[in-house]
């Protein structure tokens, strides 16, 4: 990978997950903030939240990230209105995800506006709703920033959200196959060259024993961050080696006559 | 001797365990399984049950049996053990046996009328690395234990990554399973500590929830015993990724003399048990023996001695080694734990 940070995705190393913390980091990464908030009426915050993830494992969006856009927006907008908005997933309808991810009571303390915004469903925003993208860090192969927009918004994605759209990573934790602790965020204002980006950042994480934490928020280049992610401990692709497993395992208890898992018991053998 | 005639009430994960143990104990022949999804009818199917039924009502009072085994979820469990225990059959019940003290007084009761047994599947105490431990504390291998550590953790009704399925509803209602990780997951740990260390008592426990659930996924409890003077921390949880054949069950005994732990006793490596233990078994197959069933699994094995210890005290007409008294035991210690926090689930 090109390890040249591009142009147009600015990183930022974080000291620590606080919401205040993290509240000036966004703010300072989105370079066009105030004249995106100043032409806002409402803002529709949509962090991942495609199951029910403990944020600690970086497969969703921290919560605090999505309480630090709460207050930015409150501090810096002239009345403008604060959605959250909670798409679930596949297997996770988008009311049980975002009440278990905590972002029921997030919106209530926050004084925001909760939408459920169900996958493969249009729903309707007022006029004057631009978008605050709030995808995780984690290894995808179509990358998170753009695999969460057209979870909100269908298979076009940016093209069909309700207004302007800005994308902030959250990498205050990863997921690369293994969980980490990598406290940064990045944005840009090009979505695609963002996605691009964190999708080459994780395909060749080096092995690293741990990472030093910064004492304060600073600008990071992407060679730096790089180094700052290990390995992951998981071997294979997940679904190949269980469906190999699957029908190995039925294949033995054919043979032998022993019982079969439950988790194995499910195929088709032909 | 007849066969003890079996009906499963429920074919989800744990149910096809069961039916796959009841379908290879000796003496035991499964004669039917109850189940509301048409996916796990067919699959009883396949797996050579031809006989099934959609609602566990219509199971019992169709069929002539001598026992049954309610693997349903736990809001269910009264109302299955009433129907076989009118029409005379013995039930193995999974864990929690009730949602409630009560409600297990409700079905103990009920059994008492039917003149029916009840057991439990309180299984950790068959797993082979905790049984070997209970050998050796009882020899006094370790002299005297003050204090030991028991913990279960998993992940509950949820998935870790890659997600296949959709978590049921029932799973997040505390009405319906009884509470959280401690009803789920605490039952077994307490029954373990009790066969161990004999009656205790709730001397501190909290509960935490590490996401917004309407029950405890975190949970640690201190239990005294009187009659050894053991001091026990018991942990249980439902927020780690786990998967089968990993699973995190861990019990340690510090004694006077030595430290005991299950994992001593368990495999180094699993896939490397796992393919020892299946290449075992074909050539036990071969020459045209049984096989060491759930060998390979390693945790699996404990379902079926579980089963089969109460099958066979079915058939003889005895007292289940794991029966009532110890399921309603263990959901009264779950109930002081929570008092003790100061947390009620169903709140």
């Amino acid at each position: 990978m090109d390890d040249t940070t591009p142009t147009d995705v600015s990183a930022r190393l974080v000291p620590n997950t606080d919401v205040s913390t993290l509240e000036t980091a966004i703010e300072a990464s989105v370079s066009d903030w105030n004249s995106f908030i100043e032409r806002t009426e409402r803002v529709l915050l949509l962090p991942d939240t495609h199951y029910p993830f403990h944020f600690s494992t970086g497969m969703v969006t921290a919560p605090t990230a999505v309480r630090a856009a709460c207050r930015l927006v409150e501090r810096t907008g002239t009345g403008t209105e604060v959605v959250v908005g909670c798409t679930g997933g596949e297997h996770a309808d988008p009311e049980l995800s975002g009440r278990f991810l905590g972002y029921e009571r997030l919106a209530e303390e926050e004084d925001a506006e909760l939408r459920h915004l169900p996958v493969g469903e249009k729903s309707d925003f007022a006029d004057g709703t631009a978008v605050l993208n709030l995808p995780t860090v984690r290894s995808e192969s179509d990358g998170t920033v753009a695999e969460n927009l057209r979870r909100a918004f269908g298979s076009r994605g940016e093209a069909a959200a309700p207004g302007p759209v800005r994308s902030v990573l959250d990498g205050t934790y990863s997921y690369t196959g293994t969980p980490q602790r990598s406290l940064f965020v990045a944005t840009s204002d090009d979505t695609d060259a963002l996605n691009r980006w964190v999708v080459e950042l994780l395909s060749e994480p080096s092995d690293v024993e741990g990472v030093e934490p910064v004492s304060e928020s600073r600008a990071v280049s992407t060679a730096d961050l790089r180094s700052r992610f290990s390995v992951s401990r998981s071997q294979g692709a997940p679904d190949v080696l269980d469906d190999a497993m699957s029908a190995g395992y039925r294949l033995y208890g054919r043979l032998t006559g022993d019982a079969v898992p439950p988790q194995f018991l499910r195929g088709n053998d032909g | 001797m007849s066969a003890l005639e079996l009906g499963i009430l429920g074919l989800g994960n744990i149910g096809t365990v069961h039916l796959q143990s009841a379908q290879r104990l000796p003496g035991v022949r499964v004669r039917a399984i109850a189940d509301a999804s048409a996916e796990n009818r067919t699959l009883a199917r396949k797996l050579g049950v031809s006989r099934t039924y959609t609602d566990y009502e219509d199971l019992c009072e169709a069929e002539t049996l001598d026992a049954v085994v309610v693997a349903l979820p736990p809001f269910l469990h009264a109302d299955a053990v009433e129907a076989a225990a009118e029409r005379g059959f013995d039930a193995f019940v999974e864990k929690p046996f009730a949602t409630t003290s009560d409600e297990a007084t409700r079905m103990i009761e009920a059994a008492r009328e039917g003149g029916v047994s009840l057991g439990v599947d309180h299984t950790i105490r068959y797993q082979p690395g905790i049984r070997r431990m209970k050998s050796e504390y009882d020899a006094g291998h370790v002299g005297h234990v003050p204090l030991a550590t028991i913990s279960r953790i998993n992940n509950g009704p949820f998935s870790a990554p890659p997600v296949s399925h959709s978590p049921s509803g029932w799973q997040f209602d505390p009405n319906a399973t009884g509470g959280g990780a401690l009803m789920d997951l605490g039952v077994h740990l307490f029954d373990v500590v009790e066969w161990f260390f004999g009656e205790v008592s709730v001397e501190y426990a909290t509960v935490d929830r590490q996401l917004d659930l309407d029950f405890e996924d975190t949970a640690s409890v201190v239990l005294e015993s009187a009659d050894t003077g053991t001091t026990t921390t018991l942990n249980c949880g439902f927020f780690q990724w786990e998967e089968p054949p990993d699973v995190n069950m861990r019990f340690q005994l510090d004694g006077i003399t030595d430290s005991l732990e299950n994992s001593s006793f368990a495999p180094s490596n699993f896939p490397i048990h796992a393919a020892t233990s299946a290449s075992k078994n074909v050539v036990k197959r071969l020459r045209g023996d049984d096989p060491d069933y759930f060998g390979p699994t390693y945790y699996y094995r404990a379902h079926y001695d579980a089963l089969g210890a109460f099958c066979e005290a079915s058939a003889a007409g005895e007292e289940p080694p794991v029966n009532g008294e110890t399921g309603r035991r263990m959901v009264e210690l779950v109930e002081e734990a929570y008092a003790a926090a100061d947390f009620d689930p169903r709140e």
